[in-house]
C-alpha cells in the first residue's frame, strides 16, 4: 500500500494539523481557563454554604445585642440613689456584672456572665437566705373560655383610637434567660460620663480567635438617678 | 472540523460561574440589607417617641422660672388634647408610703379605705416598733415598685389608685427613719453619724415649717448639716410640698384635713372653697391662694402650716408616654427645685421604657 497516495494522510498545503507550540500554547489556555473556573465555582459554592454561617452569626449577635439592650433598659435605679456600686450585691468584673434593681426591685438582679465561651444573661433574685437564685418566671396561666368580642364587622366610620397605653400593673415580669456562644473572649465595662454619672455597660466581643476587631455593643439602663456629684 | 462551537462551552462556563457569584452576592447583600432595615427602623421609631415626648417637656419648661402652679390649665394639656397617643400624668400627688409618717398613713387610710380593701391591717406598724423595720440593714424598705412591695398590706387597684413611690423626701414631713435610711444609701455615712442626723432634723418637727427657699441655710447654720451633705442628699430630700392640689385626689385632701394632729375645724368649708375656686375659672391656685383657701376660717399657726409640707400648687414629677403604632415609650420627668437662691427650676429625665 501507497501510504503516500492514502486519502486519509494526503493533506494539502494549508491542511496541516496543529504544531506541538500550537497545542501547548491551547493546553495552557485552557487549563488556565479551567482552573479559573473551578476556582470560581469551588469559591461561590463555599460562599453558599458560609452565607448561612455568617448571617446566622450576625443574627445571634443581633439578638445577643437586643437582649443585652432590653436586659439594660430593664434596670430601674430609683431617682434618690447616689451611688450604684454601694448598692448591696453590685458586682463589676471583667467578665461578670450583676445588676440589682432589675425591673425597679432592689433584690432582682441581671447577671450577665462570660464562662467557658458561652455568655449568659439571666435574672436572678436573692431568696430569704441571701442567695442568688435564677428566675425562670411563672407558669403561664392557662387561657381562659371567656367569649371574646366580635371583630368580624369593624365599622368603617369609627374613629381611630390609638391604642390604649398599657397598665403598669398589668404588666407581667418576665425573666430573661438567654445564652449565646461560643465566643472566643468576651469582656464587660462601665460607661459613666461627667454629667450622668453611671449609665451603662459597653460590651466587647471577640467571636473567633483569629478575628481581627472585636464587636462592641451598648446598653443603656432605664433610669438617672440624683447621682452624688464627684 | 468546525472549532467555533467550542467557544460556546466557555461562554456557558462563564455564565454558569457569573450566576452563581451574583446569586450568592445577592443573598449576601440581601441579608445584610434585611438587618441594616430593621435597626434603621428601630433607631427611627426610638427616635420620633423620643421627640415627641421633648415636645411635652418643652413645653412643660417654657415658663418654668415664671410660673406660679401647674394646673389642668396649662397649654400643655391643649398640646396632649391635640396629640392623643401622647399621655401626660401627675404622678407625685398621691402618697407615698416610703416615707409618711405611720401615725398618719394609718389615719389616711382608715379615712380613706374600707378596711376590707385591705390585706392586712395597717396597725401592724404600731403592734410592731417600726424603727426596728428600718433599721435592719437587711430591709430594702424604700420602694421603686408599690408592687410587689407593699403587696402585703395594700390590693394592687388601691395601690394604683392612691399610691406612689415618685415624691421627694420632704424635710418637714417624712418618717424619722427613712430619713436616716435615706441619709445612710446617699452620704455613703455610718449609722451613727446617720442617726445624728435624724436626731437634728426632728428638732424642727412640731415647731418650724421649712421653706425651700431657706432649705440649705436652716440646715447648714440650725442644724448644723454640713454643706456637703445638705449637697448630696438634695434634691432626694428638700423642702417642696409634696403633692400638687390641683391634681391630688379629693379624698387625699380630705384625709389630711381631718388629721387629728392638724386640729382643722372647716374642712368642708376648705374643700367647698377650693372646689368653688377652680368652678368657672381658667386659672389655676397660686400658694398664697391657695394657703388662704384651706386656711379658712383657722388662725394661721404651724399645726396648720404644716399641711403646706403636704400640698403645694406644683408637680414634682410627671408621667409622660407616647405610643406610636405598637411600640411605645414611657418617662418619668422629675421637676428639680432650685437648692441655691441663684438657681432656677429644671426638669430632668429619671426614667425611661421603650416597648412596654
Amino acid at each position: 500500500m501507497n501510504l503516500k497516495n492514502s486519502p486519509e494522510l494526503n493533506c494539502h498545503k494549508g491542511d496541516k494539523g496543529f504544531t506541538f507550540i500550537e497545542v501547548i500554547v491551547s493546553v495552557v489556555i485552557i487549563s488556565i481557563i479551567s482552573f479559573s473556573l473551578w476556582l470560581g465555582f469551588n469559591t461561590s459554592i463555599r460562599l453558599l454554604f458560609v452565607i448561612p454561617e455568617v448571617t446566622e452569626k450576625s443574627n445571634k449577635l443581633l439578638t445577643l445585642n437586643n437582649i443585652f439592650q432590653n436586659g439594660l433598659e430593664r434596670i430601674t435605679i430609683p431617682f434618690w440613689i447616689s451611688e450604684y456600686d454601694e448598692v448591696p450585691e453590685y458586682e463589676l468584673e471583667e467578665d461578670r456584672a450583676v445588676l440589682p434593681y432589675f425591673d425597679g426591685i432592689m433584690k432582682r438582679f441581671l447577671v450577665l456572665e462570660f464562662v467557658e465561651q458561652y455568655f449568659t444573661i439571666n435574672t436572678y433574685f436573692l431568696d430569704d437566705t441571701g442567695n442568688l437564685i435564677q428566675d425562670f418566671g411563672e407558669p403561664t396561666p392557662e387561657p381562659t373560655s371567656e367569649p371574646t368580642p366580635d371583630a368580624s364587622s369593624p365599622d368603617d366610620n369609627a374613629p381611630i383610637i390609638a391604642p390604649p397605653f398599657p397598665d403598669d400593673n398589668d404588666i407581667v415580669l418576665n425573666p430573661i434567660n438567654y445564652e449565646a456562644g461560643p465566643f472566643y473572649d468576651i469582656g464587660i465595662e462601665e460607661i459613666t460620663t461627667k454629667e450622668e454619672g453611671f449609665i451603662g455597660l459597653k460590651l466587647y466581643i471577640l467571636p473567633e480567635q483569629y478575628d481581627y476587631e472585636e464587636i462592641i455593643f451598648y446598653g443603656r439602663i432605664g433610669s438617672a438617678p440624683f447621682w452624688k456629684e464627684e | 472540523m468546525n472549532e467555533k462551537g467550542s467557544s460556546s462551552v466557555f461562554v456557558l462556563a462563564i455564565v454558569i460561574f457569573l450566576s452563581t457569584v451574583f446569586i450568592a452576592l445577592s443573598f449576601y447583600v440581601r441579608t445584610n440589607l434585611v438587618l441594616e432595615m430593621f435597626h434603621k427602623d428601630q433607631l427611627q421609631i426610638k427616635k420620633l417617641l423620643v421627640d415627641e415626648a421633648k415636645m411635652v417637656v418643652d413645653i412643660l419648661s417654657e415658663d418654668i422660672k415664671e410660673r406660679e402652679y401647674d394646673s389642668p390649665f396649662d397649654p400643655v394639656w391643649e398640646f396632649i388634647e391635640e396629640n392623643p397617643h401622647i399621655m401626660l400624668k401627675d404622678v407625685s400627688s398621691y402618697l407615698n408610703p416610703n416615707c409618711l409618717d405611720p401615725p398618719l398613713l394609718i389615719h389616711l387610710i382608715n379615712t380613706m379605705i374600707a378596711p376590707d380593701k385591705l390585706v392586712k391591717d395597717m396597725n401592724y406598724f404600731q403592734s410592731n416598733p417600726i424603727q426596728d423595720y428600718w433599721n435592719n440593714p437587711d430591709t430594702e424598705g424604700i420602694f421603686l415598685k408599690l408592687s410587689p412591695g407593699y403587696d402585703e398590706y395594700f390590693s394592687k387597684d388601691i395601690l394604683k389608685k392612691y399610691f406612689t413611690p415618685y415624691t421627694y423626701f420632704n424635710v418637714n414631713n417624712c418618717f424619722e427613719f427613712v430619713l436616716k435610711r435615706l441619709y445612710m444609701i446617699r452620704t455613703g455615712n455610718s449609722e451613727n453619724e446617720a442617726d445624728e442626723f435624724r436626731k437634728n432634723i426632728i428638732k424642727i418637727y412640731g415647731k418650724k415649717l421649712v421653706e425651700q427657699e431657706e432649705f440649705e441655710d436652716y440646715l447648714h447654720d440650725k442644724l448644723g448639716v454640713s454643706t456637703r451633705d445638705i449637697e448630696i442628699l438634695h434634691p432626694a430630700l428638700n423642702a417642696v410640698p409634696v403633692m400638687n392640689i390641683h391634681f391630688m385626689p379629693e379624698e387625699i385632701l380630705r384625709g389630711l384635713l381631718t388629721y387629728k394632729a392638724f386640729e382643722f375645724k372647716h374642712i368642708d368649708l376648705s374643700i367647698d372653697s377650693i372646689n368653688n375656686y377652680f368652678t368657672g375659672k381658667e386659672s389655676g391656685l397660686t400658694i398664697d391662694e391657695l394657703q388662704s383657701n384651706i386656711l379658712l376660717a383657722v388662725p394661721r399657726d404651724f399645726k396648720h402650716m404644716l399641711i403646706f409640707s403636704y400640698i403645694g400648687v406644683f408637680t414634682n414629677f410627671w408621667e409622660i408616654k407616647v405610643n406610636v403604632d405598637n411600640s411605645k415609650l414611657r418617662w418619668v420627668i422629675a421637676r428639680v427645685p432650685p437648692l441655691g437662691a441663684l438657681d432656677d427650676p429644671y426638669y430632668k429625665l429619671i426614667e425611661e421604657d421603650y416597648n412596654l
